[in-house]
């Protein structure tokens, strides 16, 4: 079985200041793909202009027909303002990559039939 | 512990120098990790609002002290909040939001000379 789901990850800071070169980025590497996982595990830093980043990430991946789930485990600082300004109601939230590949990879077939 | 002062550039564009004299500076009066990472980010968010919205290219103050029990920030720029730039309303509206859920006090004073954001919560004290 191939799989086709772009793993991207967001690493270091995502702010006012760093939104826009990210988005630029996750966008050229999810570009075609039927899946995208978005990995924040090493991200360090988040403020309320990242989250929305990465609602308007979420939001351009259903208009393209992809299906996108999100990399950040329990323990670590960006998860409480994901579920504070509720992304978690928008976009599935995992622990590892393995877990979302395997959310994201399913739920894409499931839209296909 | 003596106040902590700091002034940051209209144009920025990063917390790096804030979060990390912040977070030092609350490590001094012994704060766990986890009111640091909120009063840093609450910190941030009044001084993205500042930059965003304030219209000015003036710097913006940071001032944070210890208060009884707990701390405060306060977040001075010389601008007006204007509405501005390309985030929508909800957008700008959440920073607030975010800063008013940490943060057990927050007063804002718009003045024509300028806007005073003071934010204030308890601290843990880590183990």
């Amino acid at each position: 079985m191939t799989d086709d789901t772009a793993v991207v990850t967001i690493a270091g800071e995502l702010h006012l200041g760093t939104v826009a070169e990210w988005e630029g980025r996750v966008e050229s590497a999810a570009a075609g793909a039927p899946a995208v996982v978005l990995d924040l595990t090493e991200l360090d830093f988040i403020d309320s202009a990242g989250v929305h980043a990465l609602f308007r990430m979420v939001a351009k991946a259903d208009s393209h027909g992809s299906r996108l789930a999100l990399v950040c485990p329990r323990e670590r600082p960006a998860r409480r303002l994901l579920q504070t300004l509720s992304l978690d109601t928008v976009v599935p939230m995992h622990e590892t990559v393995d877990a979302a590949r395997a959310s994201a990879g399913t739920a894409s077939r499931n839209v296909e039939r | 512990m003596p106040a902590l002062s700091l002034t940051i550039s209209a144009d920025a564009g990063t917390p790096a120098e804030l979060r990390q004299r912040l977070d030092k500076w609350l490590q001094g009066l012994g704060a766990d990790e986890r009111s640091r990472a909120d009063i840093v980010l609450s910190a941030w968010e009044g001084c993205a609002n500042a930059m965003e919205h304030a219209g000015s290219t003036e710097p913006i103050r940071v001032d944070a002290f210890a208060s009884a029990g707990g701390v405060c920030v306060r977040i001075r720029d010389k601008g007006r909040w204007l509405d501005r730039g390309n985030a929508t309303r909800a957008e700008r509206g959440h920073g607030l939001t975010i800063i008013r859920r940490l943060m057990s006090r927050v007063e804002i004073d718009r003045r024509d000379s300028g806007t005073s954001l003071l934010m204030c919560r308890s601290l843990e004290r880590a183990a």
